[in-house]
């Protein structure tokens, strides 16, 4: 159930374990599988919905997977080992797994259903962002996390005016520190994107269609268009209605498997140890998992996924390791912070060696604070030189 | 041995490190990853891939 990154790796993986297995895949999205990340592309106007979409679908025919986009599940009976679809099919299974996924959180703000008002999570999402964009001229993000940062980077390249609205005191503010997101801040406007921070979206107004935002500052801003960024939520109603163990996520074990015998779960859908992790490499690692033990019940462990410390933001590179100390710590932090060239650079160093580091817009000497910070040897004279490389 | 880049996420592949969680070792070469392999960030298939000049 669910055919986006978690359902195909898993139906891939499946078809790999078990050649004479029947798989079929449930999409409730109409179209073929395309890859979430490229979706900004979309937005911004450089890529096709096309473009993103790796696998036609005669791929799903070539693979021997039966594959039926445009039908959501909508319910399940465990003791029966039966699904009930959208289109008022019944199938039944052996081993099911439900890769359902997340939605895009709304904040319930007043005005928000009003027209013009989006959430991005999907590529229907996507159209209806871009058609209205061809017709506002200012657009407001609502977060100011890395899924808000790149949208704001993509309606800017449409050609509209554009603010993000991040109510704590920088952005990106899980990964990056108050200096970081200071220059982070510095280059965002430098693509000319007005970033505030530090405040809320009190109500959006408009006369049937948005039109302004009021910030709990009492500031008015006039967005023909807002984009809400404010995190996801995992789709755990099919789940809960059957009766399955729920609590953010789809509770599973370290096999994937739910609390109703024969019902796995992973990807953005699940929680594993209390986490809902929310990212491509878990849901692929996850589904690794999930296929092996549907097809051969205790044959593979799910031990967590690496959460990826690199990431690219509106263009800008940022690399985060080890104790980064985004909120402040016991470590001394040694800084280089240059808002002109848009670039940061903070060491973290306790009892003499190096514990973390953050590198925004400039990740020269990446292999030799990577060794370090794996070593732990002493960090000594090499701090200047690790501060400013190219010096 | 050439880096190939990700033309969805920009994720880079390089040889030297191959790619762990996918149980490729270190020194493989991009081509010989195996079809089902995919970029580890976003789920590309190879065919998404480009070499960097």
């Amino acid at each position: 159930m669910g055919g986006g990154i978690a359902g195909v790796t898993t139906a891939r993986r499946l078809r790999n374990l078990a050649p004479k297995a029947q798989v079929t895949l449930v999409e409730a999205e109409p179209r073929p599988y395309y890859l979430r990340p490229g979706l900004i592309d979309v937005l911004s106007g450089d890529k096709s919905l096309d473009d993103i979409s790796p696998y036609p679908l005669s791929w799903y025919e070539g693979q021997g997977i039966e594959y039926r986009p445009g039908s959501a599940a909508v319910g399940l009976q465990p003791a029966l080992r039966r699904v009930f679809l959208s289109s008022g099919e019944e199938l039944s299974y052996d081993r099911v797994l439900l890769a359902t996924g997340a939605e895009a959180f709304r904040p319930p703000i007043p005005g928000a259903d009003l027209p013009g008002v989006f959430t991005l999570r999907t590529a229907a999402d996507v159209e209806r962002i871009r058609a209205r964009a061809e017709v506002a001229h200012a657009a407001l993000v609502i977060g100011g996390g890395w899924l808000g940062l790149e949208a704001a980077r993509a309606l800017r390249a449409c050609g509209l005016s554009v603010v993000v609205l991040e109510r704590s005191l920088w952005p990106l503010f899980r990964q990056l520190d108050r200096e970081g997101g200071e220059v982070l801040k510095g280059r965002l406007e430098g693509l000319g994107i007005r970033v505030i921070v530090g405040t809320s979206c009190r109500a959006l107004e408009g006369r049937g269609q948005v039109e302004r935002a009021v910030l709990e500052s009492g500031e008015k801003i006039e967005a023909g268009l807002v984009v809400m960024a404010a995190g996801i939520r995992p789709r755990t109603a099919l789940a809960a209605e059957a009766d399955l163990a729920v609590d953010r996520g789809i509770v599973v074990d370290e096999r994937m498997a739910t609390s109703a015998p024969g019902v796995y779960a992973c990807g953005d859908a699940a929680e594993w140890q209390g986490r809902v992790y929310g990212i491509i490499p878990a849901a692929r690692e996850q589904a690794e998992v999930a296929a092996a033990n549907m097809v051969e019940p205790g044959s593979a462990v799910y031990a967590g996924t690496v959460v990826q410390n690199r990431l690219k933001v509106a263009g800008v590179d940022l690399l985060c390791l080890g104790e980064t100390q985004a909120q402040g710590g016991p470590g001394e932090e040694h800084r280089l912070v240059d808002p002109k060239g848009g670039s940061y650079r903070k060491l973290v160093v306790r009892q003499g060696s190096l514990v973390g580091a953050i590198l925004l817009g400039d990740l020269s000497g990446e292999g030799a604070i990577r060794e370090l910070i794996a070593s732990g040897k002493p960090v000594g004279g090499l701090l200047p030189a690790l501060l400013s490389p190219r010096d | 041995m050439e880096k190939w880049e990700c033309t969805v996420c920009g994720w880079v592949y390089d040889p030297k490190e191959g790619d762990p969680s996918q149980g490729v070792a270190p020194g493989t070469p991009f081509e010989d990853l195996p079809e089902s392999w995919v970029c580890p960030e976003c789920g590309a298939p190879k065919s998404m891939f480009e070499k960097l000049s």
